[in-house]
């Protein structure tokens, strides 16, 4: 239903209205969500389910883990439902701003309790993929040596499917900081991925 | 403009048509621009696959915490059926939701036995019903009153003040006379362990 009213709204109005409106009306949804309106509920967890797990999974590299803080920014909205709360302009970077927290945590213990003797090789630097040729595990530990701001900027990018104007209005960024910052950070995967195939051709 | 600059640019169509062509031409020639672009498209395509691996992961557990979450806020826990029906279009297929359907109603078959078997073990005595109709006539209580009753209410007692304790001597004794041809039996309350046995002083 709020997909239908989304659709029609999007059909009547000018092009450059949209996203304000999008904005507008998610916010409305949102807001329903926490209110108590469950068909609002399904339509953000269909919407944003997969998106979030995407991101955990490649900021974390752990399917498993990636699963639970998923399944944590869920719970940690869901109990917002009993309480009083604010209006939230920006729903997905809120839930995103969330689950960068929560990754951001495991990161942290993860670091501070695990010796690095203790650490297979498996789990370093990202998750093993069966099938997997060596290219592709190449650019994954490439992309993983990045920065980590650098790193979700890319993986909102390519994995989320977000374009930069979105991310930097997620992440309340000015769009030119944000291209910026994703152009360095290309450029330094390219780099990376250039030296190790050169490395390989001799 | 630096040449990763520019193949962010080419890539996402931001140069004009003739810098396009003009750029085209210095790749036909520039072997580091070539091998930039080379890394690029092994990027592009090893992250796509690695999406395409992580888009297929079963979300169904996260998808079943989700719709439990709900369920615990009151909204949608009145019917079992309407929260089957949210659990599939939160994405958890049939076998899951039956399995967890099959493990819960297991949980509380087997809750609903042992709290049973306790029962039996220490069967509860409860009070028969005291059936008024049919107490059809009373019954003569023999009762046996003492000659002497000495009241307690109005016996000496003391009461303690914060200053001195005060006595009070109450003289009033309810006796019970008889007549004088009779032998007087005296029969006094012991304040004893056999309290309220009635003992006669010959």
């Amino acid at each position: 239903m709020i997909k239908k009213r989304h659709i029609e709204q999007k059909q009547s109005i000018a092009p450059l209205e949209i996203s304000h409106s999008n904005k507008n009306e998610e916010s409305l949804s949102f807001m329903n969500f926490l209110n108590g309106d469950d068909n609002a509920a399904m339509y953000f967890f269909r919407s944003y389910n997969r998106k979030i797990f995407l991101y955990c999974a490649k900021l974390v590299n752990n399917t498993h883990v990636a699963e639970d803080i998923t399944q944590e920014v869920w719970e940690r909205i869901i109990k917002l439902r009993n309480q009083s709360h604010p209006e939230i302009a920006n729903p997905g970077g809120f839930m995103f701003t969330i689950a960068r927290n929560l990754c951001l945590n495991h990161i942290k213990l993860r670091k501070h309790t695990i010796p690095i003797d203790a650490i297979s090789e498996i789990d370093i630097p990202h998750e093993f993929q069966p099938g997997s040729t060596d290219m592709e595990e190449l650019v994954n530990s490439s992309l993983d040596s990045l920065k980590f701001e650098d790193k979700e900027l890319l993986v909102l990018n390519m994995f989320c499917g977000y374009r930069f104007d979105e991310i930097a209005e997620m992440m309340g960024m000015s769009p030119n900081a944000i291209w910026t910052r994703a152009s360095r950070a290309r450029a330094q995967l390219r780099e990376k991925v250039k030296k190790m195939i050169n490395k390989d051709f001799q | 403009m630096n040449s990763h600059e520019t193949i962010d640019k080419f890539l996402n169509g931001q140069l004009t048509p003739e810098e396009t062509a003009h750029f085209l031409k210095t790749v036909e020639h520039d072997s580091e621009l070539q091998s930039l672009l080379e890394s690029e498209r092994i990027i592009n395509s090893c992250l796509n696959k690695e999406r395409l691996h992580l888009m297929q992961h079963d979300l169904s557990a996260v998808a079943g915490a989700f719709v439990a979450g709900l369920a615990s806020t009151g909204t949608v826990a009145s019917s079992g059926l309407i929260t089957a029906a949210y659990a599939k279009k939160a994405g958890m297929s049939w076998l899951t939701l039956a399995a967890s359907s099959a493990l819960s109603i297991s949980v509380c078959a087997g809750a609903y036995w042992y709290l049973n078997s306790q029962n039996d073990s220490k069967p509860i005595q409860r009070q028969s019903k005291i059936d008024i109709t049919t107490q059809t006539t009373a019954k003569d209580i023999p009762l046996k009153v003492p000659r002497l009753i000495v009241d307690k209410q109005n016996a000496p007692m003391k009461i303690k003040s914060r200053s001195s304790s005060v006595e009070l001597k109450i003289s009033n004794k309810n006796e019970v006379t008889e007549p004088a041809s009779a032998p007087v039996k005296k029969q006094i309350l012991e304040h004893s362990f056999s309290k309220y046995r009635p003992k006669i002083q010959d």
